[in-house]
């Protein structure tokens, strides 16, 4: 039940952050002023605590630490990163084909989308830390638990995203295609999977970053390979460092993972902020 | 031609049209106006076939509206733009023609640059006024040249001095290329300039109160808004939309 505290706290901060990034979205200059405030923040927090606190090395490592650990272990921390990086990506693909696949079916079959509503919440809510448990248990420690682990995270953002967005294009628009006498895969391609593009976009910032953290708390369970296995065997060594590098192998991971959203998003919808001319 | 005969139609319990009759010539523009709930957008949504009658049936040139629709006889106009916000002006209207296909229509660039929107076609419908984005939405409604237009307040949204000078486009645009028209309003004047004919219909179950010729000559320019027959014609249609206002209550 450890585990799942953690990952409620990391969803939740994630949750928190594109929040504030939605609502900061007006004050463009200040954001990039922000983002370095808070890079050079980390070192000079991480610092103070330790003089502060006086906390010793194998509690609190200091950023040189760290850093040398980055540095001299890089080839395993990468050979690792890739296979955490490799469970995500996996798995966020399946995510997206088949949470796209049902929010298209229960567009055009309401009654799937009635059938499979108590699935979804149940899905969405069970505590999937006991089901990778189980899986794991019934599975071993092959990608495929893992993989899985990383569809529960991810799946029902965008699956309720894209069913909503699909819904949301603007009737006037629907009855102009319908007296056009335009086909439904017209209807679909230049009217519903249009208005559906933001809320995909926004499905993106929550399930993205999503991916990766349900592949390091699915490695973190049981896996001798990855960066959450890497945790574990930093904390059995009692090497603190190890872990906090991996912390920050993982959180950079993550964060590049929500930048990466808004970069695309940003091109996606680029002609919202053109000029007049 | 558009024939309505005896059409009713029910949205639960509630009449919307009763045995309304109506028929449309070809070239003639009518004005549907009334109280809210007489059912004139009822009237223009089943002629688009956009809704199925509960009785009585309308011909649209002999067919159903359906298959007029399927061989592109009909644009529609609606009071929100039907624009998708992620195409410029010019690839809002050409999305009719990548629907309908090319035979027999107008050129997009032509008409925009028609329209007066020669500067914007690469403009997007949020970088528009209103005004614009109606007359992009009216381009894209009549590129593929249909022989009958159904127009739901195309400028109901837009303030009093845009309404009218867009009013005396319409007419200018309309007298460039006849088309059969149903134009659907609450403005007696726009009604009154624009007009063949005017249907007043009452509501509760809706229904034809009156129907108006006004003997007006074309084409009617501004300069015309205050002349004496125009406004003569205007108190017409007003205290027959009183009398169907009274009927309604």
């Amino acid at each position: 039940m450890f585990a799942g505290g953690i990952l409620t706290s990391l969803l939740g901060r994630f949750a928190t952050q594109s929040l504030l990034a939605a609502h900061g979205r007006d004050i463009k200059m200040n954001e990039r002023l922000a983002y370095l405030i808070m890079v050079v923040s980390v070192p000079i927090i991480w610092v103070l605590t330790i003089e502060i606190s006086g906390a010793p090395s194998f509690l609190i490592p200091p950023p040189g630490m760290v850093a040398d650990i980055l540095w001299s272990e890089q080839g395993n921390l990468l050979f690792h990163t890739r296979i955490t990086i490799v469970t995500a990506l996996t798995g966020y693909a399946v995510a997206n084909v088949i949470a796209i696949a049902l929010s298209v079916s229960f567009l055009y079959l309401p009654w799937l989308e009635a059938l499979a509503i108590p699935w979804t919440v149940v899905i969405k809510n069970v505590p999937f830390v006991t089901i990778a448990t189980i899986m794991i248990i019934i599975l071993g420690d092959t990608p495929l638990p893992k993989i899985i682990i990383v569809v529960l995270v991810t799946f029902f953002p965008i699956l309720a995203n894209v069913t909503k967005g699909l819904k949301s294009a603007d009737s006037v628009l629907l009855d102009r295609m319908q007296t056009l006498d335009s086909s439904q895969w017209g209807i679909f391609t230049k009217v519903r999977w249009p208005s559906a593009l933001p809320y995909y976009i926004a499905a993106h910032e929550i399930a993205f970053t999503g991916s990766i953290i349900g592949a390091v708390v699915a490695e973190w369970l049981f896996a001798r390979e990855g960066l959450g296995a890497l945790i574990v065997r930093g904390m059995s060594q009692y090497r603190a460092d190890r872990v906090w590098a991996v912390t920050m192998l993982a959180s950079a991971l993550a964060v590049g993972a929500y930048l990466l959203v808004k970069v695309i998003e940003r091109y996606l919808f680029r002609w919202q902020v053109e000029d007049l001319t | 031609m558009i024939e309505f005969s005896q059409v009713s139609k029910q949205f639960g319990d509630v009449e919307a049209l009763e045995e309304v009759s109506l028929t449309i010539q070809d070239g003639e523009f009518v004005t549907l106006i009334g109280p809210s709930g007489c059912g004139k957008t009822t009237m223009l949504r089943i002629a688009a076939g956009l809704e199925a009658p509960s009785g009585g049936r309308v011909l649209v040139n002999g067919d159903t509206p359906e298959n007029a629709c399927s061989q592109h006889q009909i644009g529609v106009a609606f009071q929100r733009p039907a624009l998708l916000a992620s195409r410029t002006a010019l690839k809002n209207v050409r999305m009719t023609l990548e629907i309908t296909g090319r035979e027999g229509a107008l050129s997009p660039d032509e008409l925009l640059t028609d329209f007066g929107l020669g500067d914007f076609h690469h403009h997007y419908p949020h970088q528009l006024s209103g005004g614009m984005q109606q007359r992009v939405n009216i381009a894209a409604a009549l590129v593929h040249n249909p022989a009958i237009l159904l127009l739901d307040e195309p400028f109901g949204a837009l303030d009093e001095l845009t309404r009218e000078s867009m009013g005396e486009w319409l007419g200018g645009v309309l007298n460039r290329s006849s088309k059969t028209v149903i134009f659907v309003t609450h403005s007696v004047e726009e009604a009154t300039i624009l007009s063949d004919r005017v249907v007043v219909l009452s509501a509760r179950p809706g229904r034809i109160a009156e129907v108006i010729e006004i003997g007006l000559p074309r084409p009617r320019s501004k300069a015309f808004r205050t002349d004496e027959n125009f406004l003569r014609e205007v108190a017409r249609v007003r205290s027959s939309l009183y009398q169907a206002v009274e009927l309604s209550a």
